[in-house]
């Protein structure tokens, strides 16, 4: 393949799914930068893509999908860009440096100003240069005082990579498929089989909505089937609140890890039942794990 | 242009107004907005990302990061580029691929263009282009249906699909470009 020639129409499929091998990958990309036919033959498969991804069966996400992105959205509030700097600038300083009402937004042309004498001009060359020194002094106060805000949110902006970094490790090691995972029991004596039942572990915090659950020794689930989790609230009456779908992998472990829960839920207990794919909003029998 | 014309197309084009009216309001950080465009396209991104991963929890992890994306920048989403519910449904899938392999994601979202497939953004419509697309996926040769399906569902390159089947790679190359293109003829017609 090369830039001079057309894509070769296999080769465009292949990249539409992003199947080609990185050398021709990348040239494809160059040539593709130059050529509007194979562009556009590109972005035809792309559509015949979409066609056929509509071919799946549709299921729809869980209610609490909806609810996790909201709130992320809200978290992540957008940053409106701000109006020019010195629109905004002009606006603010204006008045300091000469209020519109003032003699300088008065003056009249240099010949009038000249026929009253030397005086007004002397006065007038001594306000305009005050002026320049008050703006020149706004700014430079205004400069340091950026300066320093930039400093103190580039250290924060530091500390907090730092702490996201090692958050996002522990998270990963936490969930990760290839992390070693194993339970600690007493040691089967001499003769004995090991029974390994079901069991699970939950840390919650109620008044952050923050939960880290973990299980082992969960047996396979029928396909479309999966385990959900509940918090059991301690106010009488109240439902289970659905806290997270799982399941488990080959080794029977399993983890839910900060699902989406409100704040301040005080829980007498949590269970786990089975249910269809994508997870209910009422838990129904049996419970295969409850802790009270 | 007559006014049945100019009806059919007001009604056909106004999804993709809606689509590029609620982006533009995710641009101006509206959530309210972002909620709607949730309403509409989550359907379809949990489904692809369902189909590709096989995992409700992975799948809602696709579902987040993509609608985060849009939210984060709306602008590489632009409407006039093709349909977004088919964009969405292509970006899902490549991502969905990424995640199985545990692959750092390769595209870059607003370099991909797409032409079609239509409006994906009325829920009557979508639901007749899924039946017709499953009713022209069902009458390929099998063997054409099966290599597009490995190759796009479950992510296996062409390499490895020869591989397996033990069939030319050339071969399989073709039976996807051919699956594609019949698709495409069903729906030109």
């Amino acid at each position: 393949m090369n830039t001079a020639n057309h894509i070769p129409q296999d080769d465009l499929a292949l990249f539409a799914l992003q199947f080609l091998p990185e050398q021709e990958m990348t040239e494809a990309t160059e040539h593709l930068k130059h050529c509007e036919a194979c562009r556009e033959e590109v972005a035809r498969y792309q559509g015949d893509l979409a066609t056929y991804a509509m071919t799946s069966e549709m299921h729809s996400p869980p209610a609490s999908a909806r609810e996790r992105l909201l709130r992320r959205v809200a978290k992540e509030k957008k940053v409106l860009p701000m109006v020019p700097k010195s629109n905004a600038q002009s606006a603010d300083v204006e008045p300091q440096l000469a209020p519109r009402s003032s003699r300088l937004f008065e003056m009249e042309s240099y010949e009038e100003a000249g026929r009253r004498g030397p005086g007004f001009m002397t006065w007038a060359g001594w306000a305009i240069a005050a002026g320049v020194a008050v703006v020149a002094g706004l700014q430079y106060h205004q400069r340091e005082t950026l300066q320093s805000d930039l400093n103190a949110v580039s250290a924060r902006l530091t500390q907090t990579t730092g702490e996201a970094d090692h958050a996002k490790d522990a998270l990963q090691t936490l969930t990760d498929a290839g992390a070693v995972q194993m339970t600690l029991r007493l040691p089967v004596p001499p003769g004995q089989t090991a029974v390994h039942t079901p069991e699970g572990h939950a840390a919650y915090i109620p008044e952050k909505g923050a939960l880290v659950f973990m299980a082992s020794n969960l047996e396979q689930l029928q396909p479309y089937k999966t385990y959900e989790l509940w918090v059991l609230p301690m106010a009488s009456g109240a439902d289970a609140v659905p806290a997270g779908i799982f399941k488990p992998d080959l080794n029977g472990n399993a983890s839910v890890v900060m699902p989406d829960l409100p704040k301040g839920v005080q829980a007498k207990g949590f269970a786990v039942t089975i249910e269809d794919d994508g997870g209910t909003k009422q838990p129904t029998l049996p419970i295969v794990l409850v802790g009270m | 242009m007559d006014r049945d014309e100019e009806v059919l197309t007001i009604v056909t084009q106004q999804p993709a107004h809606e689509d590029a009216a609620l982006l533009a309001r995710i641009q101006r950080g509206d959530e309210q907005a972002m909620a709607m465009l949730f309403d509409r396209y989550s359907k379809i991104v949990y489904s692809v990302a369902l189909r590709v991963l096989r995992d409700a929890a992975s799948a809602e992890d696709i579902l987040q990061e993509i609608f985060m994306q849009v939210w984060r920048n709306p602008a590489g989403f632009v409407a006039t580029r093709g349909s977004l519910g088919g964009w969405l449904a292509v970006v899902t899938r490549n991502r969905s691929i990424d995640a199985l392999r545990r692959k750092k994601p390769t595209e870059q979202v607003e370099e991909m263009q797409l032409a079609g497939p239509g409006n994906l953004a009325d829920e009557s419509e979508r639901n007749l282009m899924m039946e017709r697309a499953r009713g022209v996926i069902a009458h390929l040769p099998a063997e054409q249906r099966k290599t597009l399906e490995m190759a796009f569902f479950d992510g296996l390159t062409h390499s490895e699909i020869a591989e397996m089947t033990g069939d030319p790679l050339g071969t399989v190359k073709t039976r996807i470009r051919s699956a594609l293109l019949t698709l495409r003829k069903a729906f030109q017609a």
